[in-house]
């Protein structure tokens, strides 16, 4: 009686689900999805996804008896005008051993005319090694048609970990986004949906047998919907991104199904700690033979090294000279030391964990740091998840102070790591323990001294002193480099933005240039930094800006500010007038900060005789703020970028 | 008899002595230093042979030794294009250390089988293969040496075409050698090559070119074409087939004639379609009542796909294809359009046209090449070009980056060269009126009222095509055409049947001047200055041409606040003149208002290299004349 129930109250909602998914049955275009000519709340909108529903199961396949993935997607967009038309143009990718079928495509214009795609319209190719795509576009696309589309992606080759992640919130507004689970009952995964605000969420269990008369397993069944999910805006300054969209990411907690238990990672990060202490990388790592051939190469050049820095640094260099990065990033390593060492390239985490062995076997303390990538996400320090790391980065114990090490490429100085692995926190692994840390880069630091002599006209002979630390020491040597005319080049190139006829008299290189150590150089230029009219003369004492306004350009923000790293910027400026002048009104110093004082500009100018000197400071102790500092942070930038335009008003003496 | 046979063997033995001296040098520091200069990569050696089989086959043999400078130079990525006719065989990368020793040789898993999509293409079956081997530290060489096999020689990607050398690159020594059937003939034209050696050996003959020493080109703005300043040789034959099509080289007519020939018998109309297209015209009287309804016609129900498969890439779809599926690419949809227009009796031929600002190759009647990647449409009886991939251009209208240069008219004739149109200043205009009304403590009110026409509506008119009016002001903010986003009003109107666009724009800005002190710092025109500046170039080599036309006509009424008096405000009138345009301003101040008025115009001019300073100086005086501030400061008797 209890199982009739039962069965019967399983019947009964999957009906109701059936019954709600009959709505947006394909091929069932309503009158009013027919009749929409905007985007309701959007009418900006140039498109519309009326229904967009990724049904994701992992079921026992009644042919082969083992696993099988499904995603199947159906999705209906209202094409409003001639800009959205591309998203006729379908392109779906999918990998080696995956296998795309039931595709069903029709367009249904104004006019209520419906035109099928043919399966001859629909071409699949290999796009490269193991990657495919399947692509097909519609015909007659007009204004006020709809295009829809289904397809299913199967396959046995996949990973229990993760399953597909479904974002409910794209470019276009969505009248109904849909994410349905079915997966055994037993398989426990966490959701990592960045946010709940779903207008559905259902649970059910269903039962399904194996062949004819074969085993039958339950299955659970999740459904979540969104109404009427607003397009997402593109902000600046904006990182990880996908984590501000409502998502579904589901992650496997454990599995204790039929009989069999499975728990792959999320039980503690000590558990995890020890699964990575059980992998390669802690062999490669740390075992001689590993490593050897690259270590043949080393030792000779350590053999004179007085400190474990200068040690570590020769093998940060080595490394650079030697290795090419193959563009891929991993957190882990498939390849030893050696073998990398040998082809000449490897991956990140090769890459790096090569400058582990090296560090390990000259008897450095070190550890792997495991970090995920800018882009990719928040770190996640709640749920011991392997997957949210793409990168690993070097602690070293070097004299006592613990220092960040990412072999990156000769423009990444020793104890920086690359932009992208700035995201904010990492995961530390020592052979005992484990720990997320912090990445608090040191700030990027700019200083010009400008030794200013002005002339009647409102010429001047300047020369600056410039020196450039951390990542602007990095940018600064990069933009040498690639400077093809003498007016390119760091500082010179931001000179003629404000005065394209500035005229370079010199360019003083350092004879040395250590690329581990600030990058200073001296430019020599003339330049008409005042205006003179009638008896006065407006005077700009900046050559250059220092900071463009670009970061607070929106009027308001959704999504936090986040920067790699910090910064402070220096001008200081002493400038001699001319003859026959005098100083009729300077600019008033001020100090202004944010309330915590991460964010300061403090400004001077004052005046001995002919000479003004002036200071203009401005730092940027922090990388984060909210979209609740945002106001403080705009009005901030603002008024340094007002500052940077401050004019001296000199006059004739008569 | 027994002296020829002497020579002949001193010929062999001195043939195969240099071929034994010939050892390739790997190593870096050998590079002579003038070949260094300004270099990225150096070409060591090169030799190509291409061996026209038949006409309709070919073999090419490749080989290159390039030593990498540069860290970011792209010299060490190989991409080698290939389709159903062209397949590659033998292909060979090794690495090299800067002292020559072989690092490594790629394997298979470093050569990648790319499909060729991406950018415009939408369905294609052409690949490329791509190798990306290289070293951490510069210097390194790559040896690279692969062979193609080409069935249908063709126009567009087999044909003995040699660039030895691009930008920023440096030669030793290239070679170059064109084998054919002397029954066949061959038309060259070279750039900065020395003549080449010929020699015909059993109905064969053979060209053999070499580049020698060659120092690396700098890439210059506003030059005649891309390809300007590099050495290069265009080459094609008296015979060619293609699928069938036979063709020929010979001159423009040829090679039109072969273009033509590609397209006929593909302009039928489904009835459905000749119905439609009657009723489109229904009650027209005239020609260009009917070309303007039937452009509209074909703008309103096609958009632009590249399809590029088979012959496709190079002859278009025929009308029924496009008219099923309402797409294609630049040759469909002109065909589609020429096959609408002579179901009415009005006759229109293709045109091929190079479609980006600067020409890859300038064509000259002398010479027939396809230097072209782009079709439009041209209908003889009103010398009207239809650019049939634009949705919302006006009938007629030619952007502003198919002007000034050649094209080809395909008629049923054979090819002709046309110009395309010289626009001038006065057929691109922005005209604009700005109201400030100025507070004392630097915040403005500010009106703009604009008209613009030509290329200066182009931009207005693709927005408001694709987006609502939200995106349009961002799209206008974010580029910097519009100073503010929020509590502003908006009003774009584009007019449907001319190239010209009217918009209205008010808004408050906290910060347009700047106050300091009892003073306040007014920029004349700070958010609609022109302030374009060329490139610094302190080497300038080649011939200027620029191909813009414009005139800008910005008038400025300020009305100063009350409490405030001018202290200084500058010329009333600032006149700068060059070849290349004029630009006057004057300003006149009538109690409390201040009016300013520019007008620049821009001349489309060629240039000698020596000009260039002369020509940046003239940009340079007129983004300061423009950027110019008044400095208002408190009155002293309020």
């Amino acid at each position: 009686m209890k199982k009739a129930l039962l069965l019967t109250l399983l019947m009964g909602s999957a009906l109701f689900c059936q019954a709600q998914y009959e709505k947006y049955k394909y091929g069932k275009i309503s009158d009013e999805e027919m009749s929409f000519t905007e985007a309701p709340g959007h009418p900006d909108a140039d498109a519309y996804t009326l229904f967009d529903r990724l049904a994701v199961s992992m079921m026992i396949s009644p042919t082969t008896g083992s696993f099988e993935l499904r995603e199947t997607l159906h999705r209906r967009v209202k094409l409003f005008k001639e800009s959205s038309f591309d998203r006729a143009d379908v392109v779906i990718g999918y990998y080696e051993g995956m296998n795309i079928g039931s595709i069903k495509a029709a367009i249904y214009l104004p006019d209520g005319e419906e035109i099928k795609l043919k399966n001859s319209d629909i071409k699949r190719d290999e796009i490269e090694d193991g990657f495919y795509e399947c692509r097909f576009t519609f015909p007659q696309v007009t204004e006020g048609a709809i295009i829809e589309y289904t397809y299913e992606l199967r396959t046995e080759e996949f990973s229990l970990d993760r399953l597909p992640t479904y974002y409910f919130q794209e470019s276009i507004p969505a009248r109904w986004s849909e994410y349905t689970i079915t997966k055994p009952d037993g398989f426990t995964y966490i959701d990592l949906a960045t946010m709940h605000g779903f207008d559905i969420h259902e649970t059910d269990m269903i039962s399904r047998g194996v062949g004819n008369g074969g085993q039958a397993f339950t299955y659970s069944y999740d459904r979540y919907v969104m109404k009427d999910v607003p397009p997402m805006e593109y902000e600046p300054y904006t990182n990880n991104t996908d984590d501000y969209m409502p998502r579904i990411r589901k992650q496997l907690q454990y599995i204790n199904w039929q009989g069999f238990a499975y728990d792959p990672e999320m039980s503690t990060w000590e558990e995890l700690a020890e699964d990575i202490r059980g992998t390669n990388l802690w062999r490669y790592a740390s075992g001689r033979a590993q490593g050897n051939r690259f270590m043949d190469d080393l030792e000779p050049l350590i053999a004179g090294a007085s400190s474990d820095t200068e040690k570590a640094m020769i093998a940060h260099r080595l490394l650079n000279n030697r290795l090419v990065w193959d563009r891929e990033y991993r957190f882990l390593p498939s390849r030893t030391p050696n073998q990398i060492w040998d082809k000449r390239e490897g991956n990140s985490a090769e890459i790096n964990t090569a400058m582990l062995h090296a560090l390990k076997q000259m008897g450095i303390e070190a550890h792997p740091l495991f970090v995920g990538l800018r882009g990719q996400g928040n770190p996640m320090e709640y749920y011991p998840l392997r997957g949210q790391f793409q990168h690993m980065l070097v602690l070293a114990n070097l004299e006592g102070a613990y220092q960040i090490i990412d072999v990156a490429g000769l423009a990444i100085p020793f104890g920086f790591a690359r932009i992208r692995a700035l995201n904010h926190r990492a995961w530390l692994v020592t052979d005992e323990t484990a720990q997320w840390v912090s990445i608090e880069p040191p700030l990027a630091e700019e200083t010009i001294l400008a030794e200013v002599t002005l002339d009647t006209e409102g010429m001047a002979e300047a020369t600056l002193k410039t020196r450039s630390k951390g990542y602007f020491g990095s940018n600064t040597r990069e933009d040498m480099v690639d400077a093809e005319d003498p007016l390119d080049g760091p500082f010179i190139t931001q000179i003629a933005e404000r005065y394209p006829e500035v005229e370079l008299i010199e360019k003083v290189l350092p004879e040395a240039d250590d690329p581990n150590k600030p990058f200073s150089y001296e430019l020599e230029v003339k330049a008409p930094i005042g205006q003179a009219m009638d008896d006065m003369m407006y005077v700009s004492p900046l050559l250059m800006n220092l900071v463009t306004a670009e970061i607070v350009e929106d009027e308001e923000r959704t999504y936090p500010i986040d920067m790699p790293y910090g910064f402070r910027k220096r001008y200081i400026c002493s400038m001699t007038l001319p003859e026959g002048y005098e100083v009729a009104e300077l600019p008033e110093s001020s100090s202004m900060r944010s309330e915590d004082g991460s964010v300061s500009c403090k400004f001077s100018i004052s005046q001995s005789g002919p000479t003004i000197s002036m200071n203009l400071d401005f730092k940027v102790m922090r990388t984060l703020f909210a979209a609740e500092e945002y106001e403080m942070f705009r009005e901030l930038f603002r008024q340094v970028n007002d500052l940077q335009e401050s004019m001296l008003v000199l006059r004739k003496v008569k | 008899m027994k002296n020829s046979i002497f020579l002949c063997c001193l010929l062999m033995s001195s043939i195969a002595t240099l071929s034994a001296q010939r050892t390739i040098d790997y190593k870096a520091h050998t590079i002579p230093q003038e070949l260094k200069e300004g270099a990225t990569s150096v070409i060591r050696y090169e030799k190509q042979t291409f061996e026209l089989l038949d006409d309709s086959r070919a073999k090419i043999d490749f080989e290159r030794v390039v030593t990498v400078l540069d860290v970011d130079s792209d010299a060490y990525e190989l991409y080698i294009y290939h389709n159903p006719d062209i397949k590659v065989q033998h292909l060979q990368v090794t690495l090299y250390d800067a002292m020559g020793k072989q690092i490594r040789r790629a394997k298979k898993d470093d050569v990648n089988d790319i499909l060729a999509v991406g950018g415009v293409s939408f369905y294609v079956d052409s690949r490329y293969k791509h190798v990306d081997i290289r070293s951490a530290q510069v210097p390194y060489t790559l040896h690279i040496e692969y062979k193609l096999t080409v069935k249908d020689v063709g126009l567009f990607t087999s044909m003995p075409d040699w660039t030895p050398q691009e930008y920023e690159q440096s030669v030793e020594l290239a070679e170059y050698e064109i084998i054919y059937p002397s029954d066949n003939k061959i038309f060259i034209e070279s750039n900065q090559l020395p003549e080449p050696e010929e020699s015909t050996d059993e109905g064969v003959t053979t060209l053999s070119y070499a580049l020698e020493n060659s120092p690396a080109p700098d890439p210059e703005w506003a030059t005649p074409a891309y390809m300007s300043n590099l050495p290069y040789l265009m080459a094609g034959f008296d015979r060619f087939e293609v699928d069938g099509y036979k063709g020929s080289m010979r001159d423009w007519n040829s090679f039109g004639a072969f273009l033509y020939k590609l397209s006929k018998d593909r302009q039928q109309l489904p009835a459905d379609l000749a119905a439609e297209v009657a009723e489109a015209v229904s009650g027209l009287e005239t020609d260009m009542e009917k070309i303007d309804a039937l452009y509209r016609f074909m703008q309103e129900r096609t958009r632009y796909v590249s399809v590029q498969l088979g012959i496709g890439g190079w002859q278009p779809f025929d009308a029924t294809y496009v008219h099923e599926n309402r797409y294609g690419e630049c040759k469909a949809l002109s065909n589609y359009m020429r096959s609408i227009l002579a179901e009415v009796g009005i006759e229109s031929w293709p045109v091929a046209i190079f479609g980006f600002e600067k020409p890859y190759y300038d064509v000259h009647p002398n010479y027939a090449v396809n230097a072209f990647n782009h079709q439009m449409l041209y209908v003889p009886a009103y010398d009207m070009f239809l650019e049939c991939t634009s949705s919302n251009d006006p009938t007629g209208y030619v952007p502003e980056s198919s002007c000034f240069r050649q094209a080809l008219l395909i008629t049923p004739e054979g090819g002709r060269l046309h110009p395309m149109p010289n626009p001038l200043p006065s057929d691109n205009t922005a005209q604009q009126h700005i109201k400030l009304k100025i507070l004392s403590d630097g915040t403005a009110q500010l009106e703009l009222d604009g008209h613009y026409t030509g290329s200066r509506q182009d931009m207005l008119r693709g927005i408001d095509a694709a987006m609502g009016e939200e995106d349009q002001l961002e799209y206008l903010h974010q580029r910097d055409y519009l100073p503010a986003l929020k509590n502003v009003e908006f009003d774009l109107n584009i007019d449907s049947d001319k190239p010209e666009a009217q918009l209205q724009y008010a808004c408050e800005l906290d910060r347009y001047a700047r106050r300091m002190g009892s003073r306040l710092f007014l920029p004349i025109n700070r958010h609609f200055a022109y302030d374009f500046v060329p490139p610094a170039d302190s080497e300038r080599n080649l011939p200027i041409k620029l191909r813009r036309a414009r005139m800008l006509i910005d008038t400025v009424t300020m009305e100063l606040p009350g409490d405030m008096e001018v202290e200084s405000i500058g010329e009333a009138l600032t006149e700068i003149s060059h070849e290349a345009g004029n630009y006057r301003s004057t300003i006149e101040q009538e109690e409390n208002t201040l009016v300013w008025t520019r007008v620049l115009t821009l001349n489309p001019i060629e240039l000698p290299a020596e000009a260039y300073e002369d020509l940046r100086n003239f940009y340079i005086e007129i983004g300061k004349a423009d950027s110019r501030q008044i400095v208002l400061k408190e009155k002293r008797t309020r």
